[in-house]
């Protein structure tokens, strides 16, 4: 049997001691993760105003490659267009969209659709049967058109009435959601 | 410093503004235009913003604020010398209606302290959108108060819309829309 001497043994008593001691303080203390939160997505009213933009855009494509001569229905999708980029232009204040955006140039997920469905924002009221995609059935017609157009401006319109005057940039988002759908109006009756 | 219900108040003088040129305009819009159907437009359009006009005046009353009174006269941008003219003039009449509409819309929330720049001021044909000495500043509109207003100013800026829509095909058929109505 080997010798072990007093300091050995009283540094092993010690840190046996010191294993023991952390074991029971590690199971009473609980751990604390440092886990980065994501921010708040962006508010469904906008990403399903982008969306119904998105969709009728698409419309313009498909009704301007059977009628490319028509009159009128290429400045009918600018002013489409424009919508896309003065809402994008705003989403951008939202930190929930410029990460589900950055996500996006890396390949991961498609922007707008970080809002889960059902959330409920600032703002996010839709009206019934409008979801975040916004899309229905695709739009090839003239009338389709037409119909989408005032299905969007109902939809906008009630979007901008809904969205709550405190909340950090109403100021911007009222008014634009506001001539967005007096735009759509006129888009519809200008479609027939 | 601007009390809360001044900017409200502010916003409505400036649509009462844009009403009073449109009565003036289209009276004179409509002896200058050819078609039957464009005259009799006009005519329901006098009637229209005179109707819009007198509910602003007594919406402004029952704030206890002077409604800003007509000018004497408005001129056209360029001198109305046939239809194409009158059309435009009727065109700048309702833009400006949708640019006080829209400024309607932000009032609202500026009053309540929404942050964000409010829309660029429109070239209306009359700015002198005063508050009248007998202004009710103060409190912040209620929620009520603010939706009431929101609906006004969008049911305005959109009939506005609209109406531009008009009397922008005639002119340039091509082009009947603007993206940013009242913008």
């Amino acid at each position: 049997m080997a010798d072990i001497s007093r300091r050995t043994l009283l540094s092993r008593a010690l840190l046996g001691s010191a294993l023991a001691g952390g074991a029971l303080l590690g199971l009473t203390r609980p751990i604390k993760h440092k886990v980065a939160v994501p921010p708040p997505p962006p508010p469904v009213a906008l990403t399903a105003a982008l969306a119904r933009q998105r969709h009728l855009l698409d419309g313009y494509d498909l009704v301007l490659a059977n009628q490319p001569a028509h009159p009128g229905l290429a400045g009918l999708r600018a002013d489409v267009a424009a919508h896309g980029n003065a809402l994008r232009a705003v989403l951008q204040h939202y930190p929930g969209w410029r990460l589900s955006t950055s996500s996006t140039v890396s390949g991961s997920r498609t922007p707008g659709s970080s809002v889960p469905p059902g959330s409920r924002t600032p703002g996010s009221s839709l009206p019934p049967g409008t979801t975040a995609a916004g899309t229905g059935s695709p739009v090839t017609t003239l009338p389709a058109l037409a119909a989408a157009s005032r299905s969007a401006a109902a939809a906008t319109s009630q979007a901008c009435l809904d969205w709550p005057a405190t909340e950090a940039h109403a100021g911007e988002v009222v008014p634009l959601l506001g001539s967005i759908a007096a735009c759509l109006t006129s888009h519809s009756r200008v479609l027939g | 410093m601007t009390a809360p219900q001044d900017a409200v108040v502010q916003a409505l003088q400036r649509v009462l503004a844009t009403q009073h040129a449109a009565v003036f305009g289209y009276p004179v819009i409509g002896v200058t235009l050819r078609s039957p159907g464009q005259v009799r437009r006009a005519r329901q359009l006098e009637a229209g913003h005179r109707r819009t006009r007198d509910e602003l005046m007594a919406q402004l009353a029952a704030r206890r604020v002077s409604p800003v009174p007509a000018e004497a006269s408005y001129a056209a941008a360029q001198p109305i010398t046939g239809p194409a003219d009158a059309q435009r003039w009727a065109l700048d009449l309702e833009e400006d209606c949708a640019g006080a509409y829209r400024y309607l819309l932000v009032a609202p929330v500026l009053a309540v302290g929404g942050t964000s720049a409010g829309p660029s001021s429109g070239t209306t044909a009359s700015s002198g959108a005063s508050v009248g000495p007998a202004s009710s500043g103060g409190t912040a509109p209620t929620a009520a108060e603010q939706a009431s207003l929101r609906r006004q100013a969008l049911t305005g800026l959109t009939t506005a819309a609209l109406t531009a829509t008009e009397w922008r095909s005639l002119l340039s058929p091509n082009a009947p829309t603007t993206p940013f109505p009242g913008l």
